[in-house]
């Protein structure tokens, strides 16, 4: 199959698509903190909106950052500077997910109740500013790789960046390599994960081409929370597959179309989450044309996902 | 302990953590839409 990037495509990839977490998480907290000046629901929603998506563009940005990082192997005066930014990239990476995740649950609760608990919007908050802060200082480490410049004690940041990392990728790497029992684990929770995400998504979206029309869109529409759980296994054990054997993914044709299409598949349930289109559809009705458009393409993007994630190994170069 | 009950202890585990975290949104969901 042919490959869509090179690696040296894909470290520019990351060149162009890294600056979409800190503005973009900057952008989402500026709308959360306007929301509540102006008591404005819409508003909240708009910056819980943007959170989920931000969240979902950083995977590609972690992940075309360690392909970035394997073209600097040869070089290694640059090695520190790019432990230390990918390390804290890392810890902004997980607070980013955490964010995106709760995000997700205010607009699936805001679509149902018609707004998010003060629990859970303060916890965004809480994420949020975190984020704001760690995915600025990782943004900071990376312009140091390139630019030895400002690397002058006159810019130096008064707080050592370590101070930040609680969890290395190195750690990360040796504890999924090291432990026997940690990938066939991984393997499995995949499965079960796909399980579950697959099966929730099944249910919804084939309402929405008209199967079991006995039913309510909104009785469906409340399992999407088990789809998210199922999708956060898959997450956090694709993730240590990944820092594992980033080798075997980067420079895998497999892998970079299943990460296009699994982007698609979270705007997709982003959509099927809020769209009121569906929400408002009661027993017995037909979904609208974009319901049904949207049923079908989120049943084909996730069949895609898990058609290339099958065939990392015999389209690309993994095990 | 052998590789295979290993790997099923812990696929068990974090599959009943997903399940709890699951049943608690939901629960907690079903309490606000009763008010």
């Amino acid at each position: 199959m042919h490959d869509i990037a090179t690696p040296g495509d894909i470290a520019h990839v990351h060149l162009l698509i890294n600056h979409f977490p800190t503005i973009g998480t900057i952008l989402g907290l500026l709308l959360l903190v306007l929301s509540f000046a102006r008591k404005n629901e819409h508003l909240r929603k708009v910056s819980f909106e943007v959170f989920f998506l931000i969240a979902l563009a950083t995977i590609p940005v972690y992940e075309s950052g360690v392909a970035a990082a394997e073209q600097f192997k040869t070089q290694p005066a640059l090695q520190p500077a790019i432990l230390l930014h990918q390390d804290v990239a890392l810890q902004s990476f997980i607070l980013m997910e955490i964010t995106g995740f709760l995000s997700w649950l205010a607009l699936w609760r805001m679509r149902r109740i018609g707004r998010p608990t003060k629990g859970l919007t303060g916890a965004i908050l809480l994420f949020s500013v975190l984020t704001v802060a760690v995915v600025s200082l990782a943004a900071n480490l990376g312009g140091d790789i390139h630019h030895p410049e400002i690397l002058t004690s006159e810019y130096s940041s008064p707080v050592a960046p370590t101070a930040f990392v609680l969890i290395s990728a190195t750690t990360i790497q040796k504890f999924v390599l090291q432990n026997r029992w940690v990938w066939p684990a991984c393997e499995t929770l995949h499965f079960l994960g796909m399980s579950l995400m697959f099966g929730v998504l099944m249910i919804v979206n084939l309402r929405l081409l008209n199967f079991m029309k006995a039913i309510p869109f909104a009785a469906v529409h409340r399992l999407l929370p088990f789809g998210i759980l199922g999708y956060g296994v898959n997450f956090f054990t694709g993730m240590l597959f990944f820092i594992g054997e980033s080798g075997q993914y980067t420079e895998n044709v497999a892998f970079h179309y299943k990460m296009i299409l699994m982007m698609l598949a979270g705007v997709n349930y982003l959509i099927l989450t809020v769209y009121t289109g569906a929400w408002e559809l009661p027993a017995g009705a037909d979904a609208p044309a974009l319901g049904k458009l949207l049923g079908a393409s989120a049943l084909l993007l996730s069949i895609g996902v898990m058609y290339f994630g099958r065939m990392l190994p015999f389209i690309g170069n993994a095990f | 302990m052998p590789l295979p009950l290993t790997v099923a202890i812990v696929a068990f585990v974090v599959m009943v953590i997903v399940g709890v975290l699951g049943y608690v949104i939901d629960s907690n969901e079903e309490k606000h839409e009763r008010r």
